[in-house]
This record gives structure tokens, C-alpha cells and sequence, in this order.
């Protein structure tokens, strides 16, 4: 009777491995095999449904792995209230300046556009212009764009559940974002107690950087999220490992790769976990959600392998020969610590954060050494935190070594977002040794921090200089603003930057193409097809005056008559200028 | 003999040396400037955490057994809710004495942003962020624009924040008058004591305005309190709440600074008391805490401008001005007109309390109710208040029925209201006395203080005030829109974080501005000007010649469109007005070097090495 259990059990397990084994031999040959063009297809087509059905099963193995997560974490109702009140004062920190809008231009529009994309015929596209058939704003031409699309694919289900709304994309951040602060909570006091998950929370509030990414439109805030979840599953799995929470841990891994391009780094990280996982059990568990997990991979695997063959993805800098080499990192390291130990509010990093964390880094490193086996057999926290900790350096060393990561770029800090966790996570247990000999130590953190936040956090979110400073998003809101109150609906607009226009159900198309279809505007104008059409001109100040920037438009205003609308200029030496088309010149 | 602690009396003495050296003889005005602009904010931050640390302390409430003695606060909170709903309605919200008030309002705004005691002279928004670029250090104290930065902080920059600040404080400062005056007369004082001081419209303005003359207000009671509460049980924590309370108080008001005196001999008689000298960290470190004072008092001391002294005065400061001041005061307390926020109520039962009190006192049957810890305190800070109201009237702006300079005597109107409420109690009437008196408050509430708010809120008509209200209206509506205003109400603007010059800068560097209208650097340069309509007099009164003087060189300068305009009474014009050109005249126009910037391929533009970038902010206006 004992002796046909354990049969089936082998066999069970034999056949989790086989299906695995042919999963990722499977997807192996199918990134080897398939041509660009089909695999683009197979993301635009099916990149939706590899997200839903991996969101699906992990939903629903988190909700079978519910029971013993409550088990494993028996908290009393006091813990509670005061993780509630550690959250809101955390969240009440981080949107006490909030501007939520677009932050990165154009990477934020590109995803909201996936978005729209996603929710209106679930396929991984964004419309890059578009135009009227009938009452309804059809694509004409879309773009399958190299971003992983976890993010474009929660704010497409919040537009299925609420409608369609522009605010939708800035609903999903912030609402992670407390997520996230709870996340955070939970993980320090796994780490180190009640008054730990407090100082977690504080820690990550001071940093602007969060606020930022809490009220734009990217992907960062999620991606955060997901690690969070990722380690706090793991820590759960850890401490009494379980088919469920197995199943939860590798499909979250998978949700998390699809967040953003370098997080499938911890893809090992997690197989790491589920390994030590089957140690401590003496058992080989293999959920189905680990068997299904290199399958449900493949989207972002394919999206990842096309656009890493086309240089033009790289938007490689001038002078650069490679997107990732030791040269670009050992060149982005006083970046780096430009970045990090910045001390002007030009840069959405927290001072106290780095210097604390850096030390409570390299302390934890030394620590862990000696804690090592504590760790294993009582805190899976600390183990998880270490463990992590390795892949975040790791993963820091692979945006270090990118042409473009320089991080005391304000549009680039964003990719140090991770890093942080390690940083507050590691100063954690650190602390979390110290107290044990000198109690006060948490209220001393604490107030501390607390006085950083307001004296620094919070002034330099409210200028948020770093974000402020992206004048093409400022741009593309005056755009915006004058378009919605001046123009006449279903107008055509010749912008070089068509896609926020698209996005808005606009008609917009590129100078060149305009310069090529100067007879075909023209009728549709006469043919009142198009009731106005507007044209966009940047221009630079060269001594004398200001110039267009691109020699087309110039060409454009030979062949028809303008008059000038409004002009704006949104950083010093540049000119942003709109026109009203009023005629076609005829040529002499 | 004298209990001490030989080592901590050695700091303490130290401190003491060390903070005179510091306040008084090491620093030159340059320097003490460069002192307080960056480290006035840290040394107020220090002292104000110091102060929450030690009443977060002190806090140590068993809620349960609050919650269950409701009847002790349930009736006073609601009370204290519904009287400071009633004043903070009673006047409009806004600017009232608009000198002061914009000044506070720009360096809490610059506290907030920058973490310097600056008030700021022009500014700019540039590249999508507002950068203030000059500035001085004002002689006003700090603590209240402070207070404003730490709400900017927590929940975003208002450009009225200095009003929500008083709106919050409201409560705060009733509650306080409510526990004083329970404690003068346990049954109906602080019912009596809130009710008197609601009929005075005085209040009501300052709860509704930018100005921190309501903070020195609950720092005074404050204060008084932490003084009753120490010496009725002397120790370190709430030695600690005394010192703290008095430093902050210090720094509200100019001359809130002579309450230090008061606590020091409030903290002598514990001592005595207790036949020990106590010394805590935090009184130690009082003196050190203290020095921005004496550094404040140096810059003022060398700027005679900061006096605002007319020409051929010597001394702000003549005993020959009391009997002047005194009239006008009299003629303050006393008016029954729409010009002036008094409460006749409050004047005629301060004079019949006198009375009593001195009938009683002449009678021996004068035993206060407080016992002695409480009538020391009492004593002793009315005795403060009585010099620092006769300074007032030694003052040469201490005309009290003058709207700019009422506000000063608010302590002396809370000490009124006190002395009332210690008289009733004195009388020891029976127990209708307390509710007919309350009658008769609210009676005079509703039949003459709310009909006076309702009819005036006592600011002269057509004055700046009225400008800086209709400044502030446009700068908030072209807020964000590039704008550069040129007005000699220049601070406005810059509260609403819109760029915004001196007339006299625009003036002066006129190049500037032509250069900047090549660069399209603003939507749109605007000129804001005080124009005297015919019927104005204009020989007589200096700010009229002065606006006009202004008016022609602008127009020399500048090519203007008038855009809009608002009469502001029959003698004054308030005017918006476009520059369309500038009259460089022989002034050669600015060039720049931009050989460095080039376009990017992705249309970005390229700054190589920042020349151009400096050039540009060097040639703002």
C-alpha cells in the first residue's frame, strides 16, 4: 500500500518534470525557430492572454494558499491597526505633493497607448495614427512596442472593469503604491518585528523617487510591487513550503518578467528559493504553476529576442558601441554615486536612505556570514533579504553596464527604483540585531527619518524638479489643453510626435508624411473631411533667432499658408510653435 | 542651601558665554545674514521637535478614563468648535495688513522650498520650476512662517497657507482661553472668558488673515500655562515644556522676547521653592537655542530702513509719543464707529473690573482663586504684557486706532478679557450671575459685533490692500503660464510662484528684457501699475507721486498695451499692461554665445558645456 502512494507520488512527479522539460524545450526552439515577423504577430495577438492566464492561475493559487499564508502569519488585531496606521502615514507622505500626470516622455505614453490597445482589442499594440471611419477612431497604424506589458495590462483591466478613462493608468500606480507601502510593512516585520515594518515604510517614504513613480503613468511602481509580492511569497514558502504557495511564488516570478525588461533576473532568484524550498521539505513538490511557468514565459521572451536583434531598440547613444559592456559600467559608477548621494533636490534620491543603507548594506553583508543559519532555520526573512539582495546588486551591475545608465539622469534614476529595496531591507536587519541589545534604537530611526521626510522628502516633492523637468511632457499637456478648447473635433495635425495625439483620438501624422500627401490634405480640407488642420513646429534659438528644428516643416510652410496660433517655450533656447494651415500656395 | 549639579552649572555657564559671543561680538551683519538664512531654519527645526518630543512625552493619557469623564469636555469642545466656526466667519479670508503678511507668506515659501529664512525680491519660472534668485533676511521673527512651512511640507504649498495656518490655530488659542479663564473662575470663566474675546471683531481679523499676531497669542497663553503647570509640580519634563514654549515665543512676535524674563523668574522661584538648582539639557541648551534673536536684532539695528522712520526722526522708540498713542488708543477701546474692530463690551467691563479689583484689594477681601502658583504666573506675565503695551504706546507707529498697528495691542485685549473674568470671580456672586453675564455677551455679540463684521472688515477703502488682493487674483489665474509681472507689489506674484520683478529692476535692466522677449523666455511680460485718476491729490500724498514717477519711467522704458484696469477707489486706477516693445535707446542688445548648442538627432537640444545655460540665467532681469 506504502510502496503504490510513493509510486504514484514518482509518477506524478515524473510527469510535472516531462511536461516542464518539453515547456522550456519548447520555448527554447520556438525562440530559436520562429521568424521576427510571426513572433511579433505572437505577441501582438496572444501577448494579452499570456498575461491573463498567468494572472488567473495566480490568483487563483494564492487564493488556495491563502489558508496556510494566514496560518504561517498569526497576526494579532493590534499589529494590525498599527500596520494600517504605518501604511496610511506612509501613503499620506508619498501623495501629500501628488501631481499625478505623465512623468517620462515618451515612455509613459507608449504604455498608455499598449493600454487602450490591450482594452479595446486585446492585442499588445498601441496606435501610432489613426483616423475617423465613421463615428469611430480606427487604427491605421500600429506599433507592437519592445515594453514588457504587465502594466499596460492591469490599467486595460481596470478600463474593462470602470471604462475607459484617462486617469486610469495613475489610478493603477497609486493604488500599488499602497499596496507596495503594505507589502513593505509585512516584510519588515517578518524581518524584524512591528517597529521594523514602521521604519520600512518610513524608509521607503523618504525617498521622492517612489512619489515620482507613484503618480505617473510607467511601469516602476508595479514592477516594485511584484518584487515585493515575489519576496514575500517566498519568505511564506520558505518558512513551510506548500504546492500553493509554490505554484503562487513561480507564477508571480512570471508576472514579475513581464513587468519590466531586466526583472527576469529574478526568475533564478525564485527557482533559488523553490530549491532550498524542497530542501527544508526533504521532497520534490513541483507545482503545476512552476511546470506551466517557462510556457507562460514565452510572450516576453519572444518580444525580448526581437528587439534585442534591431540596434534602432537600443537607441544607442552616439560614440557607444554596445548596449551592455564592463566599459559603460565601470563609466556609470560615479553616476551612480552621483545619484545616490546626491544632496540638491535636482534628483528624486533620499540621502538618508543611501548613507544608512549603504552602511546597513555592507554591515548585513558581514552580518550574514554569522546569521546565516538563524536565518535558515528561524528567519526565512533574513534568507530571502540576502538572497535577493545578490540578484538587486546583480541586477544594479546590469543597468550599470547599459549604454544609457547613467542614474543621476533624472529620466534614467527610475532604474535604481529596485535597488532600494535591498538598501532599506538590509539596514532592517541589521537593526533588527541591534535592537536586541539597545531597544530605542527603532524610535531613534524612526523620528529621525521622520524629520528627514519633512525636511527634505517632502519640500523636494513638492518642487519635483526632477519631473518638472522634462519640458516635452509640459509640452504635449499645453498641446493638449489648447487642442481640447481651441481646435474644432476631428481636425488632422502634422506633429512629428504622433502617438499622445493618437492616443487622444486625434488624427495626427508625421511633417514627412504630410510633405508627401501635400495634394491629398489639401482636398480633404477643401472637402471639409478635415474641418482645420494644425501643424506643430520645434525650433532652437541659433544667435539670431529661432530655427526649425527639422527642415521638413520648413518645406511644409513653402507649400501652404499658415498663420501662427501660439508659440510657447518650455525650456530656455527652445520654441515650441503652433500654426492654423489657412491656404495652399500654389507652386510658381 | 542650594542643591546643584557643579558640571551642568559649569555648561550652563559656558552656554551662556558661548551665546552672547556668538549673538552679540563674533559676527558681523554680513555674516550673522549668511548665519540666519541658512541655519535660522535648522536652529527653529531643533527647538520646535524638541518641543513636540517633549509634549508627545508629557502625553502619556489614560484615554480610557478621558473617554469616560466626557462631561469634563464634551460641552467645551463643542463650545470652542461652534465659537471658532463663528470668528473664523466672521471677516473674509485674505491679506489684511499687506506689507507684513505677503512678506511672512513668501519666506515661509521659501522656508518650505529652500530651507532659508529669505524673503524673496524676484523670481522666476524657468524650464517648468520656480526658482526665487535674490532675497533678503527680513526683520520679522520666524516661528509662525515656520509653522507655515512645516503645512507647506505636509500637505502641499498654498499661497494662503499662512491663513489656513490661522484657521487651524483658531481653536487651539480658544481652547487655551477657555482653561486660563476656568481656572480664574472655575464655574463660567472660560465660557465667559471665550465669549468676551469672541466680541472683540480684533480677533476675528487676525483668525481670517496671514499675520502672526494670533500665534503670539497661543504661545503667551501657552506659555503662561506651561509656567502654572511647572510650578505647581516642578520637574524636569515640564521645566523642559517652559523653556521651549518661551523660546518659540520669543521668536513670534519683536517683542514677545521679554516673556524670557518672565520664565527665567518663574524657573528662580522653583528653584528656590525646591532649594535646587535644576538644570535639564534643554535649559542648557536654551541660550544657544536663543541666539537668532540677538543675530535678527543686529541685522535690524544696522538697516534703518527696516525702522520705516520718517525723515528727522531719531528713535523709534520717545517717551513724548505716550501721550499721543495713548489718546488714540483710548480712541480705539472706545469707538463706537465702523472703523475700528473693538469691543466696547470688553473696554467698559475692563475699566469697572479695575474698579472692583481695587475695591476688593482696598477691602482685604482680595484672595484669588488661583492658589500661589497660579497668581505669581498670572503677576508676573501681566507684567510683561503691561511693559510690552507701554512700549507700544512709546512707539512712534503705536497709534492704536491705526489699522496697521491695532493688531500689537491683541495681548493687551486678551489681558482685558482676563482681568475681567478675575474680577467676576472675585465678586463671588451667586449663581445667576455667571449666565446673566453670558446673556449680556451675547446679546452685545449679536446686536452690535456681528452687524459691525457684517458691515465693514475696518481696512481703509481703495487701499494696497485692495491691489494686492487684485495682484494675487491675476497671478494665481496665470499661474503656470510663463508670465513675468513688473509691479512694485512684486512679492505677490512671487507667492503664487510666478516669475515677478521689482518696476525699478524692469527699469534698470530693460536690455535684459528685450533680450528675454527675443528668447520667448515668457508667454508674456506684464506691467502692474497705481494710477491716480485726476480727482486723486496727488501733491499731498507721497505714494501717488511715487506711483506716478514709476508710471512715466515704464513708459519710457517700455512699449505697453493696457490690457485690463480696476478702479480701486475715485483716487486710484489699478492697470495691466502688456510690453509689446522695449525702448533700448542708445543700450546695445544683449547677445549671448550658443555655439555650443546644437539639436540631437531625437530634436533634443544639446548644451555641450553649459556656457549658453549660465549666460541665460545670468541674463534675467
Amino acid at each position: 500500500m506504502v510502496l503504490s502512494k510513493v509510486n504514484i507520488i514518482s509518477a506524478r512527479i515524473l510527469l510535472r518534470i516531462t511536461v516542464a522539460v518539453v515547456g522550456v524545450v519548447c520555448c527554447l526552439l520556438t525562440v530559436l525557430l520562429v521568424e521576427p515577423e510571426l513572433a511579433l504577430r505572437v505577441v501582438r495577438y496572444g501577448g494579452y492572454f499570456f498575461t491573463l492566464v498567468t494572472s488567473v492561475v495566480f490568483v487563483v493559487y494564492l487564493v488556495l494558499s491563502s489558508r496556510s499564508l494566514l496560518l504561517c502569519w498569526d497576526v494579532p488585531r493590534s499589529q494590525i491597526v498599527f500596520g494600517s496606521l504605518s501604511v496610511i502615514l506612509g501613503s499620506c507622505f508619498v501623495f501629500a505633493h501628488a501631481d499625478f500626470g505623465y512623468k517620462m516622455a515618451m515612455d509613459d505614453y507608449l504604455l498608455v497607448g499598449t493600454a487602450k490597445g490591450l482594452h479595446l482589442d486585446k492585442e499588445v499594440a498601441l496606435t501610432q495614427t489613426g483616423s475617423f471611419f465613421g463615428k469611430t477612431f480606427v487604427a491605421d497604424e500600429v506599433l507592437v512596442d519592445k515594453r514588457p506589458w504587465f502594466y499596460p495590462f492591469m490599467v486595460a483591466c481596470l478600463h474593462d472593469l470602470i471604462g475607459y478613462r484617462s486617469a486610469n493608468p495613475f489610478i493603477v500606480n497609486a493604488v500599488t503604491a499602497v499596496l507596495f507601502l503594505g507589502g513593505v510593512y509585512v516584510f519588515g516585520c517578518l524581518l524584524a518585528g512591528q517597529m521594523a515594518g514602521l521604519l520600512s515604510v518610513l524608509l521607503w517614504s523618504s525617498l521622492p523617487l517612489l512619489a515620482q513613480n507613484a503618480t505617473g503613468g510607467g511601469m516602476e511602481m508595479l514592477n516594485l510591487l511584484m518584487l515585493q509580492v515575489v519576496a514575500l511569497l517566498a519568505v511564506f514558502y520558505l518558512r513551510k513550503p506548500s504546492l500553493s504557495l509554490e505554484g503562487a511564488l513561480s507564477l508571480a516570478a512570471v508576472l514579475l518578467t513581464y513587468t519590466r525588461y531586466e526583472s527576469g533576473v529574478f526568475v533564478i532568484a525564485v527557482a533559488v528559493v523553490i530549491l532550498l524550498g524542497w530542501l527544508r521539505e526533504r521532497q520534490v513538490l513541483l507545482a503545476w504553476g512552476t511546470v506551466l511557468a517557462a510556457p507562460l514565459l514565452l510572450g516576453v521572451v519572444l518580444q525580448t529576442s526581437i528587439y534585442a536583434a534591431s540596434e534602432s531598440s537600443w537607441e544607442m547613444m552616439p560614440g557607444t558601441s554596445a548596449p551592455f559592456s564592463v566599459e559603460n559600467m565601470l563609466m556609470n559608477i560615479p553616476h551612480a554615486l552621483g545619484f545616490f548621494f546626491s544632496g540638491d533636490d535636482m534628483l528624486a534620491n533620499s540621502l538618508l536612505l543611501s548613507i544608512l543603507g549603504f552602511i546597513g548594506l555592507i554591515a548585513f553583508l558581514v552580518l550574514a556570514r554569522r546569521e546565516l543559519s538563524t536565518y535558515w532555520s528561524k528567519n526565512p526573512a533574513g534568507l530571502v533579504t540576502l538572497l535577493f539582495g545578490c540578484f538587486l546588486l546583480l541586477h544594479l551591475g546590469v543597468v550599470m553596464s547599459f549604454h544609457a545608465g547613467q542614474l543621476d539622469r533624472p529620466f534614467v534614476s527610475r532604474y535604481a527604483l529596485p535597488f532600494h529595496w535591498i538598501l532599506v531591507f538590509s539596514l532592517i536587519a541589521v537593526l533588527g540585531n541591534v535592537s536586541a541589545r539597545w531597544r530605542q534604537v527603532w524610535q531613534i530611526f524612526c523620528v529621525l527619518t521622520v524629520l528627514f521626510i519633512v525636511t527634505f522628502t517632502l519640500p523636494m516633492n513638492s518642487k519635483a524638479i526632477f519631473s518638472k523637468t522634462n519640458f516635452r511632457v509640459r509640452e504635449l499637456n499645453w498641446l493638449e489643453a489648447i487642442s481640447e478648447n481651441q481646435f474644432k473635433p476631428r481636425s488632422l495635425i502634422i506633429d512629428r510626435v504622433p502617438i499622445p495625439w493618437a492616443l487622444r483620438d486625434w488624427v495626427a501624422i508625421e511633417p514627412q508624411v504630410a510633405l508627401l500627401n501635400v495634394h491629398r490634405i489639401t482636398q480633404d480640407v477643401v472637402s471639409k473631411k478635415y474641418p482645420e488642420v494644425f501643424l506643430v513646429e520645434r525650433m532652437h534659438y541659433d544667435g539670431d533667432g529661432f530655427v526649425a528644428d527639422s527642415p521638413v516643416i520648413v518645406n511644409l510652410q513653402e507649400v501652404f499658408k499658415m498663420e501662427l496660433l501660439e508659440e510657447r517655450s518650455f525650456r530656455p533656447f527652445e520654441l515650441t510653435r503652433l500654426y492654423r494651415l489657412t491656404g495652399y500656395r500654389a507652386p510658381n | 542651601m542650594f542643591r546643584y549639579n557643579p558640571y551642568r552649572l559649569g555648561l550652563m555657564f559656558v552656554s551662556v558665554l558661548v551665546s552672547l559671543y556668538i549673538g552679540f561680538l563674533a559676527f558681523e551683519p554680513v555674516e550673522a545674514i549668511r548665519i540666519l538664512r541658512y541655519g535660522g531654519y535648522w536652529l527653529m527645526l531643533g527647538t520646535f521637535t524638541l518641543l513636540v518630543l517633549n509634549l508627545f512625552k508629557r502625553s502619556q493619557v489614560d484615554w480610557k478614563a478621558v473617554c469616560t469623564k466626557r462631561e469634563l469636555w464634551l460641552w467645551p469642545l463643542a463650545y470652542i468648535l461652534i465659537t471658532s466656526a463663528i470668528v473664523l466667519l466672521l471677516q473674509p479670508s485674505g491679506y489684511k495688513i499687506v506689507m507684513d503678511e505677503p512678506v511672512l507668506a513668501t519666506v515661509a515659501q521659501q522656508m518650505h522650498a529652500e530651507r532659508a529664512v529669505l524673503t524673496g525680491v524676484r523670481g522666476y519660472e524657468v524650464n517648468g520650476v520656480f526658482h526665487l534668485l535674490d532675497g533678503y533676511v527680513d526683520k520679522r521673527p520666524y516661528f509662525y512662517p515656520f509653522l507655515t512651512s512645516l503645512l507647506h511640507d505636509l500637505t502641499g504649498y498654498r499661497p494662503m497657507q499662512g491663513v489656513v495656518l490661522n484657521g487651524l490655530l483658531t481653536p487651539i488659542f480658544l481652547s487655551l482661553m477657555f482653561v486660563v479663564g476656568q481656572l480664574l473662575e472655575r464655574r463660567w470663566g472660560g465660557y465667559l472668558a471665550v465669549g468676551l474675546i469672541v466680541t472683540v471683531p480684533l480677533l476675528a481679523m487676525n483668525a481670517n488673515s496671514g499675520g502672526f499676531d494670533l500665534l503670539n497669542l497661543v504661545m503667551l497663553l501657552g506659555t503662561a500655562l506651561a509656567a502654572y503647570s511647572y510650578l505647581r509640580s516642578p520637574n524636569t519634563l515640564r521645566m523642559n515644556t517652559l523653556i521651549l514654549m518661551g523660546i518659540l515665543l520669543a521668536q513670534s512676535r519683536y517683542e514677545s522676547v521679554l516673556y524670557i524674563f518672565a520664565i527665567g523668574l518663574v524657573v528662580g522661584v522653583a528653584w528656590w521653592r525646591k532649594r535646587e538648582v535644576e538644570l535639564s539639557w534643554v535649559a542648557i541648551l536654551a541660550p544657544l537655542l536663543l541666539i537668532s534673536f540677538p543675530l535678527l536684532r543686529g541685522i535690524v539695528n544696522t538697516n534703518d530702513a527696516f525702522w520705516q522712520l520718517e525723515e528727522g526722526m531719531a528713535s523709534p522708540f520717545s517717551l513724548n509719543f505716550i501721550a499721543g498713542n495713548l489718546e488714540h488708543a483710548s480712541s480705539y477701546f472706545f469707538a463706537n464707529n465702523l472703523d475700528q474692530p473693538n469691543s466696547l463690551l470688553v473696554s467698559v467691563l475692563f475699566l469697572l473690573s479695575l474698579v472692583v479689583l481695587s475695591v476688593l484689594l482696598f477691602m482685604r477681601r482680595f484672595s484669588s482663586c488661583l492658589e500661589g502658583s497660579g497668581s505669581l504666573v498670572y503677576i508676573v506675565f501681566t507684567m510683561v504684557v503691561l511693559i510690552n503695551f507701554a512700549l507700544f504706546l512709546a512707539y512712534y507707529w503705536g497709534q492704536m486706532d491705526d489699522i496697521q498697528a491695532t493688531r500689537i495691542g491683541l495681548p493687551f485685549i486678551v489681558l482685558q478679557v482676563l482681568v475681567i473674568i478675575a474680577a467676576f470671580g472675585e465678586l463671588r456672586l451667586d449663581r445667576f450671575a455667571g449666565p446673566t453675564l453670558a446673556t449680556v455677551i451675547a446679546l452685545f455679540f449679536v446686536t452690535v459685533t456681528r452687524p459691525l463684521c457684517a458691515k465693514s472688515d475696518f481696512l481703509p477703502f481703495g487701499s494696497a490692500q485692495q491691489a494686492v488682493q487684485w495682484i494675487h487674483q491675476k497671478s494665481a489665474e496665470l499661474k503656470g503660464q510663463s508670465v513675468l509681472f513688473i509691479s512694485d507689489r512684486y512679492v505677490v506674484p512671487l507667492i503664487n510662484q510666478c516669475s515677478s520683478i521689482m518696476s525699478s529692476d524692469a527699469i534698470e535692466h530693460k536690455d535684459r528684457i528685450e533680450f528675454h522677449q527675443r528668447l520667448k523666455t515668457f508667454s508674456d511680460v506684464l506691467v502692474i501699475a497705481i494710477v491716480p485718476t485726476e480727482r486723486a491729490n496727488i501733491s499731498q500724498n507721497e505714494l501717488f507721486t511715487e506711483a506716478l514717477d514709476v508710471n512715466i519711467a515704464l513708459n519710457e522704458a517700455f512699449e505697453l498695451e493696457l490690457i485690463e484696469e480696476e478702479k480701486l477707489n475715485d483716487a486710484v486706477y489699478i492697470q495691466l499692461s502688456r510690453v509689446t516693445g522695449v525702448r533700448l535707446g542708445d543700450t546695445p542688445p544683449i547677445t549671448i554665445d550658443t555655439s555650443d548648442i546644437s539639436v540631437l538627432p531625437s530634436g533634443q537640444m544639446d548644451f555641450k558645456s553649459g556656457v549658453a545655460v549660465q549666460a541665460f540665467v545670468r541674463s534675467l532681469p
